[in-house]
């Protein structure tokens, strides 16, 4: 451990130190403040997209023999139970079979019905592979960093999502970079439609392993294992990605919620890119001219 | 007592002094990347040390010239930018832990390791206090106050061999130093 010189903090009497000490501390109270009084989310994103863009490649450089280890260690430890995994996976196979027999006809049926009806189905989505770099679970914040940015088409408030179900949101892009709010973290609110009803309420994060349901209604009644997607209300994400299930009620009245996708230990993801809409009057660039000249109100 | 040690050219022992002035910051900086690296146990995620406090601890006890207020707060920012997190949270922590150290820290140095390690556990402890209140302040009740203990308790446990590496890391730059001051004919 240290051994310590003789004048340790000696020096800190100094009255200048001690002066930029404290001046120090008040700053950081300052920014405290402003982080608090402004919208959170976007306090000094310019200096945050050139933090995570510089940092990112020395992040990678670190991770890349973690993954490697990881990887090398799955596929050491898949030969243990080999003969049982296979057997587990080909009755999974079976049951997923007879699941995507089913899948099919129901597409074919639902396309029919579009076509017969005219309706407008949703944009096609750009689907973006990144593997996870910086991860942060502090009592704080909840996010991770990914290694693709502006440049490979990442846009703020983009879907992020695992195998399972959406993982969160891009809150912060850098040309090389982009940050990932999980569903956790205390700041994200996602609007959400729960199965079987047209019931909608905000999944929000208040840093548990959980989220919480909120706004759901006053008729709103929770049944355990209910269905959660994502409903497309915010213009931003894309409608019906799988989300989780309600969970059992506990002794509080706090909604919660188990997500599909596995948070506690996230390595690639997928960024889901859609195309985004112009709303109809940002298109309008030049007022309509009048019909007529006439413009004392005088009709015919 | 002087020494003559082989001359050295000058890039090289500016290059000596730079070691032993940035070495302390590039190792809290190393440390920040580790801390913010995904790593799990077994698939689960698992609370990081805090690696830049221990950086600062060490050196501020140990060459506290080398780790003023300044490079403190400025450590504390970049894991605030580096975590997502408010910007100012760990810089006021880390500058209120290491404040309140500067009131003690003779009392630590005094008695040896085992007393060092007293002193980092109070600087823990200290630094989790200020950063469980600035989050309250900047986020109300919802501040995960066990994640602050468990991670409090992994960061003074890991210290001990952290300790090691940056006792070595600070020998090795102090040679550094040493060869620059010879090659400016300084006695040693």
């Amino acid at each position: 451990m240290a051994r310590p010189s003789a004048s340790s903090f000696g020096w800190l009497r100094g009255f200048g130190t001690r002066i930029s000490l404290f001046l120090l501390i008040l700053v950081s109270v300052g920014l405290l403040v402003q982080y608090k009084v402004s919208d959170n989310n976007q306090q000094f994103s310019g200096v945050r997209q050139v933090t995570d863009d510089v940092t990112s490649p020395i992040s990678n450089a670190i991770t890349t023999p973690m993954w490697g280890t990881k990887r090398a260690w799955g596929f050491i430890s898949s030969h243990w139970n080999a003969a049982k995994r296979v057997r587990q996976l080909e009755a999974e196979n079976q049951t997923l079979r007879q699941w995507e027999a089913l899948s099919h006809a129901l597409h074919n049926k639902i396309v029919r019905y579009e076509q017969l009806l005219q309706i407008q189905g949703q944009p096609d989505l750009r689907v973006l592979s990144a593997r996870v770099i910086a991860e942060t679970r502090g009592p704080f914040v909840r996010s991770v960093l990914l290694r693709v940015g502006r440049r490979d088409g990442v846009r703020q408030g983009q879907a992020v999502v695992g195998p399972n179900g959406l993982i969160g949101r891009i809150v912060t892009v850098g040309n090389h970079s982009s940050r990932v709010l999980l569903v956790t973290d205390l700041n994200s609110r996602i609007p959400v439609q729960l199965e079987g009803s047209n019931t909608r309420a905000i999944l929000a994060g208040d840093n548990q392993g959980n989220p919480k349901l909120i706004y759901m209604g006053k008729s709103f009644v929770p049944v355990a294992g209910t269905r959660i997607s994502t409903s497309g209300d915010d213009g931003v994400l894309p409608a019906g990605i799988a989300v989780g299930e309600l969970l059992t009620l506990q002794s509080s009245d706090v909604v919660r919620v188990r997500t599909y996708a596995d948070l506690s230990a996230i390595d690639f993801v997928q960024v889901l890119a859609q195309p985004s809409l112009v709303p109809p009057e940002a298109e309008i660039t030049e007022p309509v001219p009048a019909q007529s000249a006439n413009t004392t109100g005088d009709v015919q | 007592m002087s020494a003559r040690i082989t001359p050295l050219s000058s890039v090289g022992a500016r290059a000596g002094l730079l070691a032993w002035i940035g070495g302390p910051t590039l190792v809290s900086f190393v440390g920040l990347l580790i801390y913010v690296a995904p790593v799990h146990l077994l698939g689960v995620h698992i609370p990081m040390p805090l690696f830049p406090l221990m950086a600062i601890f060490f050196w501020a006890m140990a060459r506290p010239q080398l780790m003023p207020p300044i490079i403190v707060f400025a450590i504390g920012l970049l894991q605030d930018l580096m975590t997502g997190g408010p910007l100012g949270l760990w810089a006021f922590s880390y500058l209120s832990a290491y404040m309140v150290m500067t009131l003690k820290s003779e009392m630590f140095a005094a008695h040896g390791d085992a007393s060092l390690w007293v002193g980092f556990a109070l600087m823990v402890g200290c630094t989790m206090v200020a950063a469980g209140l600035a989050g309250w302040l900047v986020f109300g009740s919802q501040v995960d106050w066990l994640y602050l203990i468990v991670q409090s308790f992994i960061t003074v446990l890991v210290y001990p061999l952290a300790g090691r590496f940056y006792r070595r890391v600070q020998r090795s730059t102090q040679q550094a130093r040493r060869l620059y001051d010879v090659h400016h004919g300084h006695r040693i």
